[in-house]
C-alpha cells in the first residue's frame, strides 16, 4: 500500500472517529440532560383536566392579589389532582412554575404571605404541589393545592408548569 | 538545502509544542466561572440575572434594629455595606455567593454574622421583571478598602456559570462612617439604612 493512500485513509478514519468519540462519550450526559428538561407539553385548555403522573389534573383558578406598593403581584393558584394512581402520584418530586408563555417562569413563594393569607384564608386547607405528594393517598381521592408566585403587575397571560421527575422531559401545563 | 529545511521543520515543530504546553490551560482554569465585568452604578448581566451597584459604604460598627431588638456590631477592621439592585431575567433566582476580593488577591466571603440584616442578598428570592434592592455586608482589614472587587455569582462553585466581577469605585467612599443604622421594617422590601 502506497504511503499516500495510507495517509487519505488515516484522515479518513479519524474524520468519522472523532464524531463517534464525542457520540459515544457525551450518550449519558445528553440522556441525563434531556431526563431534566421540560419539553413536551401535555396541554390542559381552561377548566378541562389532563392526565398526569398517575392523576387527572385540573386548573381550578388564578388569582392576583396586587401588592401595597403597585408594583408586583400575587399570583395564587389553586389546582387539583384527582388520583387514580398514588404510586404514580408521588413518585418523583414535584416542580412547578408559573409562565409567562414565553421564557420567563417563576417559582412558588416559600412561605405564603401575609396579604394572601388574609384575602383567602381557605388557602390553609390547601397543600402545595410538592408537599401533596408526601402524605398518605387512597385511589379515588381528590388532592387540592395551592401555589402563590410574585410577578410584575402587567403580566395577564399565565400557563401553570408542572412535572415530575421521573416523568420528564413530559410535563403538565395548566392553562 | 532540502536537509535544512528539514531540520527548520524539525524546530519549529518543537517551538510549536512548546508554546502549546506552556499555554495549556488547567483544569481549574477550563471548569472556572465565565467573569462578566462591570462597574459601580451601571446595569451587569449574568446569563440569569442582573445586578446594579448603587452605593458603597464603610463603616466601624452596624447598628441593626429589627424584630423590636437593638443590637450593635463593631469591629477590628472594616465593614463594607454594598447596596445594589438585582433582578432575575428569565426565571427566579437566588445568589448564593458574594464576595469582596481585595486588591493583593484575597477573597472574603459576604459576613454571616449579622443574620438578621434586612435584603441580604443570600436570602432574597429573586424574580423576573422585579428589580428588588438588596445588601451584601463584607467585613475585612482597612487595608482591603481600596481597588476592591465584588464577586457575586448564583453559587459558590458553578464551573461554567457566570460570575459578575464589579470594580468598586471606593476613591468616592473612603470616608468611612463611625457608624451605619438598619432597621428593618415588617415586610422583607421594608427597611432603612442611614450613615452617621
Amino acid at each position: 500500500m502506497s504511503e499516500r493512500r495510507i495517509f487519505w485513509g488515516s484522515l479518513a478514519v479519524l474524520i468519522v472517529m472523532i464524531p463517534a468519540a464525542i457520540v459515544v462519550r457525551g450518550y449519558d450526559s445528553a440522556l441525563a440532560w434531556r431526563a431534566n428538561q421540560e419539553l413536551y407539553p401535555l396541554i390542559a385548555e381552561p377548566g378541562k383536566s389532563v392526565r398526569y403522573g398517575g392523576a387527572e389534573w385540573r386548573l381550578e383558578g388564578l388569582y392576583q392579589l396586587i401588592t401595597q406598593d403597585k408594583k408586583s403581584a400575587y399570583i395564587l393558584a389553586e389546582f387539583e389532582a384527582k388520583i387514580d394512581n398514588p404510586e404514580a402520584f408521588a413518585a418523583g418530586a414535584c416542580q412547578i412554575a408559573l409562565t409567562d408563555r414565553g421564557e420567563k417562569r417563576w417559582s412558588p413563594q416559600f412561605l405564603p404571605p401575609y396579604e394572601v393569607r388574609k384575602a383567602r384564608p381557605s388557602l390553609e386547607e390547601r397543600s402545595t404541589c410538592g408537599g401533596a405528594t408526601i402524605k398518605p393517598i387512597k385511589v379515588g381521592e381528590t388532592v387540592k393545592m395551592a401555589e402563590i408566585f410574585r410577578t410584575p403587575v402587567d403580566i395577564t397571560k399565565f400557563d401553570l408548569a408542572i412535572s415530575q421527575a421521573t416523568l420528564r422531559p413530559s410535563y403538565l401545563v395548566l392553562r | 538545502m532540502r536537509r535544512l529545511a528539514a531540520l527548520l521543520g524539525v524546530f519549529i515543530a518543537i517551538f510549536a509544542l512548546y508554546v502549546l504546553q506552556k499555554s495549556l490551560p488547567t483544569y481549574g482554569d477550563i471548569t472556572s466561572p465565565i467573569a462578566v465585568s462591570g462597574k459601580t452604578g451601571k446595569k451587569v448581566a449574568a446569563r440569569n440575572f442582573e445586578l446594579t451597584v448603587t452605593q458603597l459604604r464603610f463603616a466601624r460598627n452596624i447598628q441593626l434594629t429589627a424584630f423590636g431588638n437593638e443590637r450593635s456590631y463593631g469591629t477590628s477592621g472594616i465593614w463594607a455595606i454594598v447596596e445594589a439592585e438585582a433582578a432575575a431575567r428569565n426565571e427566579t433566582v437566588t445568589l448564593m455567593s458574594a464576595a469582596w476580593l481585595g486588591a493583593d488577591g484575597l477573597r472574603y466571603l459576604a459576613s454571616e454574622r449579622i443574620s438578621n440584616a434586612p435584603a441580604l442578598l443570600g436570602r432574597q428570592q429573586l424574580e423576573p421583571g422585579l428589580p428588588q434592592r438588596v445588601l451584601m455586608i463584607f467585613e475585612f482589614p482597612e487595608s482591603e478598602m481600596n481597588k476592591g472587587t465584588l464577586l457575586v455569582a448564583r453559587y459558590p462553585f458553578q464551573p461554567l456559570d457566570n460570575e459578575l466581577r464589579i470594580a468598586m469605585d471606593s476613591s468616592a467612599t473612603l470616608l468611612v462612617n463611625d457608624q451605619i443604622t438598619l432597621e428593618r421594617g415588617r415586610s422583607d422590601a421594608d427597611w432603612s439604612i442611614e450613615a452617621k
